[in-house]
């Protein structure tokens, strides 16, 4: 009886710690000023600067992130949106993006990796199909997340090139 | 020159006459009461009811319709994200809902002349969805499957039928 007692207590603990939930991504939640430089390092470079609001939604099954930026070549404002939920079946997170410059919307796996407390993002399947996009959202510092991200293209791209970098600095 | 001039002003007008914009779907906008039969006529016939609401999103590109609804006592929340891809000369509908993990796809084409709008699965589901907005006070929007009748031959069936009101 001890022992099964053991056997179902170390069940329950796995269960406990492999389980995850949107709530897993509860360091997002809030009101961040937003930098992103776009293709870092490289003549093509230049920045959006904006601010950036992340809020539990329909029923606090998905995280949504609503972000305004300004375009520093241009001047011209920009508006998107995350969608964020997690899907059981594939024990992962799914990030849906949609913005007012872009008909098409992207789709992206999120695999939370607690121990290097980031998220580690892939496209199963882009958009655009012959191009691979891969990001890294770190979250060791709670108050300024820090979201690197990797384009490949088919055929032409025989590395990956870092397309953009993304610093969000928690305002509340 | 003056037949150079004809033409070009009637190119012109196909070309304004053909092209659609998310602006074509402004009857959308606005506060609905949204009553849902699923399976109707059936032992597992049910109705959701609820209130949606539709306006303008992401600076105007987007029309968002957010649903509040009560299916079988309990309460479901769910989104549709609505935009135009003037490449594909569709609208794109993204759909997202509180009690189920996938995110949807479809294609909308309106046919303005018939006032109706076909939806079908970008994710290859074979679904198809039928809008009628001949009234814009009360939409109807049907999700439709096909079945063979008794000469066998495929008939398209409502799996469910959804009217909304304009409040």
């Amino acid at each position: 009886m001890k022992k099964q007692f053991f056997y179902a207590t170390l069940m329950l603990a796995s269960i406990g710690i492999s389980a995850q939930s949107i709530k897993d991504l509860d360091f997002l939640i809030g009101e961040w000023d937003v930098l992103e430089r776009i293709f870092p390092g490289t003549d093509k470079e230049y920045q959006e600067k904006g601010t950036r609001v992340c809020e539990y939604y329909l029923n606090g099954s998905f995280i949504k992130c609503e972000s305004a930026t300004v375009v520093s070549t241009s001047g011209k404002e920009r508006y998107y949106t995350y969608v964020i939920n997690y899907d059981e079946r594939e024990n992962c997170f799914r990030a849906t993006n949609l913005a007012n410059d872009f008909p098409l919307q992207g789709q992206f796996k999120w695999f939370l990796d607690k121990e290097n407390k980031r998220i580690l993002a892939i496209t199963p399947k882009n958009v655009i199909e012959d191009r691979f996009f891969r990001a890294t959202i770190s979250y060791a510092d709670p108050d300024k997340l820090v979201w690197n991200g990797w384009r490949s293209k088919w055929l032409e791209d025989k590395e990956w090139k870092q397309v953009f970098n993304d610093v969000a600095t928690r305002k509340k | 020159m003056k037949q150079a001039t004809t033409i070009l002003f009637m190119m012109l007008g196909m070309t304004l006459a053909s092209a659609q914009s998310i602006k074509d779907l402004d009857f959308l906008v606005g506060k609905w009461e949204v009553s849902e039969i699923v399976y109707a006529g059936t032992d597992r016939e049910y109705i959701e009811t609820g209130d949606r609401e539709c306006s303008y999103y992401l600076d105007g590109s987007y029309i968002k319709c957010e649903t509040q609804g009560v299916r079988k006592g309990r309460n479901r929340s769910y989104t549709f994200l609505i935009n135009y891809d003037s490449e594909k000369k569709y609208f794109r509908l993204l759909s997202l809902s509180s009690d189920y993990p996938d995110v949807g796809m479809s294609a909308w084409e309106i046919n303005n002349e018939a006032q109706i709008i076909k939806s079908r699965s970008l994710q290859g589901y074979g679904s198809i969805h039928r809008l009628d907005f001949r009234d814009k006070n009360k939409i109807i929007w049907q999700g439709l499957y096909a079945e063979a009748n008794s000469d066998s031959e495929l008939e398209l069936k409502a799996m469910w039928t959804e009217t909304a009101t304009r409040k």
